[in-house]
Parts: C-alpha cells; sequence; structure tokens
C-alpha cells in the first residue's frame, strides 16, 4: 500500500508552551492519518529538540519569534524542515551534539547539554542554511 | 504538574500523573518533586508509566531531582514507554539511574 505524503504544516510562535502545543497537533494529525507507527516516536523526540533549542537560543529574549514546521513522508522517511526568525547559529554552524560526559559524581551530574546530542543519534543528513531575510532553517531525514 | 507519593514496603512511589515532563513544566516538576519527596527516608520510585513523552528538559529535571534527594536517598525509575526509555539509553543516562522493568518490580526488590 502506498502512503500518503503526510504533508503537515505547523506554525507556532517561540514559547516553550507553543512547543508543546505544536508537538501535540503533531501528534494528533500523525494519528489521524495512521503514521504513529512510522517511527513518530522518533520524528517526536527530534523535532522537540530542535524546537527547544531555537526557542532557548536562537528566540532567546524575543517576543516575536516564529516557527514553521513542515513534515513529509516518502520512502519510508520523514523529511522536515523548521523555519525561524531567530539568531543565526554560532558560526553559523550547528552544535556538534557531544553528549555531556558522566563519569563523574552522582551529585554533579549534567542537568542539560543533551538536546543536540539527541538530534545527531537520531536524524540523519542535517542541513542549516541562514537566508538574507533573517532567517534559519534547518532540514533533516528521520528513517522509519 | 499533578505527582502524588506513597510508601510502599521500603520504598516512596512518586507518580506522576501527566502525559509530557517537557521544557515547559521542567521547572515545576522540579518544584512538585521537592514537595512530594520533603520527607524521603530511603529510596525513592519514580513512577513513569503514565508519562509518554520527556524531552531533554525533562531529563534535566529528573536529574535535578536525583541531586535534589542526595546520595542517602536513591532515585529510581519504573513504567518507562519505549520512547521515555530511548531518551534515557541515547543519553546513557541509563546507567546513572536504576531502571525497574514495571513498579511491581521496583516495590519487592
Amino acid at each position: 500500500m502506498i502512503k500518503p505524503k503526510a504533508d503537515i504544516h505547523i506554525e507556532l510562535k517561540g514559547t516553550p508552551t507553543e512547543v508543546r502545543n505544536a508537538l501535540e497537533t503533531l501528534r494528533h494529525k500523525l494519528t489521524a492519518q495512521e503514521f504513529a507507527a512510522c517511527n513518530a516516536g522518533v520524528l517526536e523526540i527530534v523535532l522537540a529538540e530542535v524546537l527547544n533549542n531555537v526557542v532557548e537560543h536562537a528566540l532567546a529574549g524575543r517576543n516575536d519569534g516564529q516557527i514553521v514546521i513542515a513534515c513529509n513522508y516518502a520512502d519510508q522517511c520523514w523529511f522536515v524542515e523548521v523555519r525561524d526568525n531567530g539568531a543565526e547559529m554560532p558560526d553559523n554552524q550547528l552544535p556538534d551534539g557531544v553528549m555531556p560526559d558522566l563519569d563523574r559524581d552522582l551529585l554533579d551530574m549534567p542537568e542539560g547539554g543533551f538536546g543536540w546530542g539527541l538530534v545527531r543519534s537520531l536524524a540523519q543528513d542535517i542541513g542549516y542554511n541562514r537566508h538574507a531575510t533573517g532567517h534559519n532553517e534547518l532540514s533533516f531525514r528521520v528513517p522509519d | 504538574m499533578n505527582l502524588s507519593s506513597k510508601a510502599e514496603g521500603d520504598a516512596l512511589v512518586v507518580s506522576v500523573h501527566e502525559t509530557r515532563i517537557d521544557a515547559s513544566v521542567a521547572i515545576q516538576f522540579k518544584d512538585r518533586m521537592r514537595e512530594e519527596t520533603d520527607t524521603a527516608d530511603g529510596r525513592v520510585v519514580l513512577n513513569l508509566s503514565e508519562v509518554d513523552f520527556i524531552d531533554s528538559s525533562g531529563l534535566g529535571a529528573i536529574v535535578a531531582a536525583m541531586k535534589q534527594l542526595g546520595g542517602k536517598n536513591p532515585l529510581e525509575l519504573a513504567g518507562l514507554n519505549e520512547n521515555v526509555d530511548k531518551v534515557f539509553r541515547l543519553t546513557r543516562m541509563d546507567t546513572v539511574f536504576r531502571i525497574h522493568n514495571s513498579l511491581d518490580d521496583a516495590i519487592v526488590i
């Protein structure tokens, strides 16, 4: 059976609550189109980390942040694009995504710094473009 | 952030009655954990069976709760679904926390 392209488009403002609502909307759309079994959980993890990163860094201190997500499914793979009107990535480079070192005392365990490690672990073909219009565009694939 | 706690055997079981622990609720989660485990004396089992999604901020909040409890009251986890478990494994936090297959397993030990 050939599955339809998911053709999901979600727009949100750059706040943590809007990120939560967007991911819940995504989940509803995927369930409604019977895509829940197509590695939708991993897609949700990756998108959550990408969006949190945009909100916490690119859009830090801003109240006019806008984010647009586009998701399509083809050939057992999710193709995702995320655009935002925030600041560019430091040095115009994607974070290296090295997971924090856990070889330390329990009470010194890191409480953050895992986001891009998760993205790098789960997504493929991650691309980044800074546009002259002042937008960031991130694209990646998540295999089913 | 709806949490409840109950003594079960030698453990204090804290159950999360929410479907998501994410960046939008991470601080509330940490605060509610402090309240629920204020009188803990021994191990604390965090029952995540109603949680179907955590992000790295939620993970960080669970780590913060573990640190809040200090070394005397270890924080253990139970009831992780596939996606929650994946976040713990990929970040290698599964090597930091004792993770039980089920709440029943966590209690009888």
